[in-house]
């Protein structure tokens, strides 16, 4: 409706046009509350148009366009493109084109750039400068542009800076001049009135639609008023400007062409938008489904890493498993392997336990043989020599009268070497019987000395021996051989005494334990000590072989046999003989039985 | 009283022996007649003659172990097996030079044989021997 209205009026100065334009625009925006945005932009288009119809380019005969560049992703672009479809600049079509870097400006005639894309103000002159291009800049700060421009909220206001203008060679029209904001005060104050008018708009608006289905009839009212005051005003306008009505009318038909388009193009917008906010809508689809299925692959790569987790477990299981078995392979192999050593050891060992075998019965074989002709021979000797020397003892009974001193003596010397002779084979085959006996009992030693005492009554009183014992344990041992040991050595004692000297036997015994190799052993060592003649450093060993003699029959008699019968006899109980003496002081025998 | 012993049998191959044991034996008043034998064989023979009444019966017998042919040993073996009521009354004596104890226990063993001296025999052992055997039957 209003926009019929303004229909009327006419104008000669192009300016006041645009001043008008601008108040119709903002009524226009009022009426509407549409698409406050999109008035906007429409008005920013006329705004920029008119001003190239107000500045002169020079040398512009050659180029067959009018280019307006716009630099950055602004829709300012379409707004323009659609413009100038039916317009034209400097008389020629214009054309419109969009940068995105500063560097690619070129050949064109009008700059666009808003302030919101952040581009230096100074790096856009710098690059522009000599190439025969206006700057027209939005938002940036007071006088740093040619001309910039400013939203106020319901119309846009701009200002020159004509240091620029000039530097570049560019001619303005004072009708453009007149308009412009001419002040850093008056600039920062448009900022403030703009954020108070936004502000009051947006109160309104708010207002309005909460007015709108309660009270629709003050709104019609309020616009009725508004109608009439606008419709007085226009009179006395119209009145003024009757002159110019008729060149205005064409302006204004280009201006409702101008509009037509622009709804048009606002209706194309609204459709991109849609088509936008679709497309928004399937890309947050499409994202959604991308979230999903990285959620989806996050939840696989997590079930893949436990399986992988799983793997590795298994796999050092296995390794496990593996070095086990190859420890056991091993623990076997070596098993094996010392059950062989061992096996071939057994059998050396068996077969040198069977040779032992063989030996000890080869040894015991010869040993009997050996015992059984001592036994036999001695037997066999016997025999006669007791014939001999009971028929003697029969020839001396009967004829002793009959012979003179010489044979009496002589007959003497035959009974007695026979008698002797008798001895030693008894000897002989004592000795030969000596450590058979295997059966061994306990054997207290204080009484067999005491029955030897008894035995050796007569010898005793007559040398006037002291026998003298401690304590003697208990052993185990052939009882009859080990009283024959006894009776040896304390015949000796008694036997080899110095002349005027009594003598004097003791006998002791302790309990030693002797190490033997691995084995500990325990035995009783007995020791009998005499005051005797004492034995010679060299003869302590060989007294006690068979027969051996250390002085002539005449100093001492016996048969040479008895420390032999001794030596069997302690050997064979597994025991050890041994002496020390102190020549003429006395002799200590030592021997001990196993415990 | 008169003799206790009216005939003793010595049983040596030894002829030296039983020269000997002879003299030593009639030297003792309590024996009568000695007969020596010089084998075991000759001895089972004559005990065999004298078990027909053929020749007197000893009342002792005086066995020497030692012996070609038959030992004392196997001796004993054929002497038990004559007719016990035949030797029931004959005490049997191991004379021998062995002082092998071995010897001694074995003669313990066998019931037969009464006694067991070893050699030279001596007027001494005989009268032991007596006290031993005969003084105990005397008594009964």
């Amino acid at each position: 409706m209003e926009c019929r209205k303004t229909n009327v009026y006419t104008n000669i100065k192009k300016s006041i046009a645009i001043g008008l334009l601008c108040c119709f625009y903002c009524l226009y925006t009022y009426a509407q509350h549409t698409n406050n945005e999109q008035v906007k932009r429409l008005q920013r288009t006329i705004l920029i148009y008119n001003f190239t119809q107000q500045i002169t380019w020079e040398n512009q005969e050659n180029n067959e366009r009018f280019r307006i560049g716009v630099l950055g992703p602004d829709r300012a672009i379409i707004d323009f493109k659609a413009l100038v479809e039916k317009h034209k600049a400097d008389n020629k079509p214009i054309e419109v084109i969009g940068f995105n870097l500063v560097e690619d400006i070129e050949d064109i005639q009008l700059l666009y750039v808003n302030n919101k894309y952040n581009f230096d103000i100074n790096y856009i002159l710098s690059e522009i400068s000599g190439k025969n291009i206006f700057l027209v800049t939005e938002d940036y700060n007071y006088h740093t542009s040619m001309i910039n421009i400013k939203n106020t909220g319901d119309s846009f206001v701009y200002e020159i800076n004509n240091k620029n203008i000039e530097r570049e060679g560019f001619v303005v029209l004072n009708s453009l001049k007149q308009y412009a904001i001419n002040s850093p005060q008056k600039w920062e104050n448009l900022y403030k009135t703009t954020e108070a008018s936004s502000e009051k708009f947006k109160k309104e608006e708010a207002y309005q639609q909460k007015h709108k289905n309660n009270n629709p009839k003050i709104i019609v009212d309020t616009i009725l008023n508004a109608v009439e005051i606008r419709d007085e005003w226009i009179k006395i306008l119209s009145n003024e400007s009757e002159l110019q009505q008729k060149k205005f009318a064409d302006k204004v038909k280009i201006e409702r062409e101008l509009e037509e388009n622009i709804k048009q193009q606002i209706d194309f917008i609204k459709s991109q938008e849609e088509k936008i906010i679709s497309s928004d809508l399937e890309i947050k689809k499409q994202l959604k489904y991308i979230e999903n299925q990285t959620i989806e692959i996050e939840k696989k790569e997590n079930i893949l890493q436990e399986k992988e987790s799983k793997i590795n477990i298994y796999k050092t299981l296995n390794i496990l498993l593996i070095v086990f078995i190859c420890l056991l392979l091993l623990g076997a192999l070596i098993i094996f392997k010392n059950y062989l050593v061992n096996k071939k050891l057994n059998k050396k060992l068996k077969i040198k336990n069977l040779e032992i075998e063989k030996q000890a019965l080869e040894l015991k074989s010869k040993n009997e043989e050996l015992e059984q002709f001592a036994y036999i021979a001695s037997h066999d000797l016997k025999e006669p020599l007791i014939t001999i020397t009971s028929l003697i003892s029969l020839f001396v009974d009967d004829y002793k009268d009959k012979f003179d001193e010489t044979g009496k003596m002589t007959l003497n010397f035959i009974s007695e070497s026979s008698v002797r002779m008798q001895k030693l084979i008894d000897a002989i085959l004592q000795y030969s019987r000596l450590g058979k006996s295997k059966v061994y009992e306990d054997v207290n030693c204080n009484n067999t000395i005491s029955t030897l005492k008894k035995d050796l009554r007569h010898v005793i009183e007559r040398t006037n021996t002291k026998i003298i014992s401690g304590d003697l344990p208990i052993v185990k041992g052939a009882k009859l051989e080990l009283r024959l040991l006894f009776q040896n050595l304390i015949s000796n004692g008694i036997k080899f005494t110095k002349v005027d000297t009594n003598p004097l036997i003791e006998i002791n015994c302790i309990k030693k334990s002797i190490s033997n190799g691995s084995n500990n052993d325990t035995v009783w060592e007995f020791s009998i000590k005499d005051n005797g003649i004492g034995i010679q450093e060299k003869h302590r060993v060989r007294i006690f072989s068979i027969f051996q003699r250390l002085h002539s029959r005449e100093e001492y008699e016996g048969t040479g046999i008895g420390l032999a019968h001794c030596k069997k006899i302690v050997e064979s109980h597994g025991g050890k003989i041994w002496l020390d003496s102190n020549e003429g002081e006395g002799t200590t025998f030592y021997f001990t039985i196993p415990a | 009283m008169g003799t206790t012993i009216k005939c003793a049998l010595l049983i040596d191959d030894d002829r030296f022996t039983n020269f000997y044991n002879t003299k030593i034996v009639k030297r003792h008043e309590e024996f009568k007649d000695v007969i020596a034998v010089t084998s075991g064989q000759a001895g089972l023979n004559y005990l065999v003659e004298a078990s027909k009444d053929l020749c007197a019966k000893p009342d002792l017998i005086f066995l020497d172990i030692n012996m070609p042919v038959m030992n004392g040993w196997e001796f004993v073996l054929e002497y038990n097996k004559l007719d016990k009521t035949f030797t029931e009354d004959i005490k049997l004596v191991m004379l021998t030079t062995s002082n092998n104890p071995d010897d001694f226990e074995r003669s313990k063993k066998i019931s037969t044989v009464n006694n067991y001296i070893n050699k030279p025999l001596s007027v001494g052992l005989l009268a032991n021997l007596l006290g031993d055997h005969y003084n105990m039957k005397m008594a009964n």
